[in-house]
């Protein structure tokens, strides 16, 4: 490799060890790398501009604008209380269906804000029921993370698949005449909630009504709410129509987004909603910069050609053994991202497994395995999720008392074997040996 | 001089002799003394120290759990009992028992903590620290370890 490809690479590692170690703020010291990298010349600052995925950051950003009204409707208070009567008041079962609801809602919503957004009504369920709370959130942090990358819309994983790849909304469903993330990961899904039920919600406890619950369950203003949700599925439907509508998914999202709120706008003091200064305010720019500062960084990696490299490095592996290489690559994975932040670890991957293409090497059964290790996998530990830091926030604020480490891995430990088990069995029958020769 | 003291136990031996020696010195200066289990959660999983060692469901691990506090803070109930000091216990969910400790002393204004030198042994104490070496660093009141 050439200095200066050696360069990139020890500012990289650097950065990802300052970022995975939380001495700095992480969006600080990715920023701070890209910094490095133009100085020392790697890249110029017009390279990491371009570097970007501007269209991945317009989806975000839309989606979280619309996600953070739809936040205000009041409709997760009332899905909540829908869930309890669901439940029958069983709270083994309460905490299922609130963590279907919560992987649910994440498929079309940041999985940070899915949990902010349940938290406040699941947390005096719980209490009702008389449920630790501390596994109550954690399912529903872990549900939330589980079912960011079933669709394109929940997560940056499968965005970032789609802006390595070009994957489609629909090819989350159904590609190539085979079922792809979402119903894998749906099935999965169930088994997993099935097996955690058995593993630490069974057993039968005191019932509890919704009336008992003490729970709002009214949505303050139906005609916001219904704008609102009208405007996600509008959305939602346009991503899903892209091809045909001929522009970047980044447009459509960022045209639901802004028309939404200029739709709340006109209708002024008719709907009870909040400002759009205040939606802004409350989007997590930390993460927005932190994504534009990945994005830059990969590409400095790329334009010195070290993942072509790495790829060459894994030529062989995949090309002679397609079915071990992608157990490996799963495998390995999700350890990794269960301790280190994991959008950089797929990010890296994503494009060294673009560059295996040209040497025979089908790519979207590695790609799809990549995605659902590492999103699978970060729900091992804290450092592996965003999610799940805020979930132990929550926790630990409201129990008034430290989460140990043995606690949290008594319930992430199952839920991510399990999870991990049954994606990687479907993965390997329907996606990986279809292709080995 | 001290009028309640915090007696911390975490049912082994030396915590015993600690909580004799904490109620003796209540009685001696007509102090009243509340004494403390830190319990740990109720997972699935149950653990010895770090190490998981077996499974069972959180209820049963919960009814465990508040069976091995009610034994353990009953010897420092009928210690102060026998002593006639006034006495009350409380249990609380917490795998940090020098945090436990630390807040329970300052919710209720104990003036004194009167807990054991040491309760792990070995590895495990190089692992995961004394517990009441946190507390007497973090402490705001005044620490009798007792030896």
């Amino acid at each position: 490799m050439e200095p200066m490809a050696w360069a990139a690479l020890t500012v990289f590692v650097i950065t990802i060890i300052v970022v995975i170690s939380n001495k700095i703020d992480s969006t600080v010291a990715a920023l701070t790398g890209v910094a490095v990298m133009i100085w020392i010349g790697v890249m110029t600052e017009v390279d990491a501009f371009g570097f970007v995925d501007w269209n991945v950051m317009a989806i975000l950003v839309s989606i979280w604008i619309i996600a953070g009204y739809f936040g205000k409707t009041g409709l997760p208070g009332w899905l909540s209380v829908q869930a309890l009567r669901l439940s029958g008041g069983h709270p083994g079962l309460l905490v299922m269906v609130l963590s279907v609801l919560a992987g649910v809602i994440s498929m079309f919503v940041d999985n940070v804000v899915t949990i902010l957004m349940l938290a406040p009504v699941a947390i005096p369920l719980a209490r009702a029921m008389r449920l630790p709370l501390t596994p109550v959130i954690l399912m529903i942090g872990f549900s939330a993370n589980f079912m960011g990358t079933a669709l394109l819309l929940g997560d940056l994983p499968p965005q970032m698949l789609h802006s390595v790849s070009g994957a489609e909304f629909m090819d989350f469903i159904w590609q190539f005449g085979r079922p792809s993330s979402f119903p894998i990961l749906m099935v999965t899904f169930a088994i997993t909630l099935g097996a955690m039920y058995a593993y630490g919600f069974r057993g039968k406890r005191r019932s509890l009504g919704a009336a008992q619950a003490d729970i709002a369950s009214n949505i303050p203003d139906p005609v916001f709410a219904g704008i609102v949700v009208a405007w996600f599925l509008l959305t939602v439907v346009g991503m899903a129509f892209r091809e045909a509508l001929d522009v970047k998914l980044g447009f459509i999202a960022l045209t639901g987004a802004v028309t939404l709120v200029l739709v709340l706008e006109l209708a002024g003091e008719r709907v009870k909603s909040p400002s759009f200064e205040e939606i802004i305010q409350e989007l997590d720019w930390r993460a927005v910069f932190f994504y534009v500062a990945l994005f830059a960084l990969v590409g400095g990696l790329e334009k010195m050609k070290i993942l072509e490299d790495l790829a060459h490095l894994l030529i062989p592996l995949f090309r002679e053994n397609l079915a071990l290489g992608a157990t490996l690559l799963y495998w390995v994975t999700v350890p990794i991202v269960g301790i280190v932040e994991h959008d950089a670890y797929i990010l890296t991957f994503l494009y060294t497994i673009r560059d295996l293409e040209s040497a025979g090497v089908p790519p979207w059964p590695l790609w799809w395995m990549l995605v659902w290790s590492g999103t699978l996998g970060s729900n091992l530990t804290v450092a592996g999720a965003p999610a799940l830091y805020v979930a132990l926030n929550i926790c630990e604020r409201e129990e008034s008392r430290k989460v140990s480490l043995r606690e949290f891995l008594a319930w992430s430990v199952p839920f991510t074997l399990v999870a991990a088990a049954v994606c990687y069995v479907l993965g390997m029958l329907i996606w990986v040996l279809p292709y080995v020769k | 001089m001290f009028k309640h003291i915090l007696i911390p136990t975490d049912g082994s031996d030396l915590s015993r002799r600690a909580i004799a020696g904490g109620v003796a010195l209540a009685k001696a200066i007509g102090a009243r003394v509340t004494g403390l289990f830190a319990a740990p959660t109720a997972t699935p999983i149950v653990y010895r120290h770090f190490l998981p060692v077996g499974y069972m469901t959180p209820q049963a691990h919960a009814k465990q759990i508040e069976r091995t506090a009610e034994q353990y803070l009953s010897i420092i109930q009928r210690a102060a009992e026998k002593a006639r000091v006034p006495c009350e216990t409380v249990s609380v969910t917490n795998d940090f028992p020098a945090d436990a400790i630390l807040k329970i002393a300052k919710k209720r204004r104990c003036d004194l903590i009167y807990m054991a030198s040491h309760g792990r042994r070995g590895v495990s104490a190089v692992l995961l620290g004394s517990e009441t070496q946190k507390v007497l660093t973090h402490a705001d009141v005044p620490v009798l370890v007792h030896r």
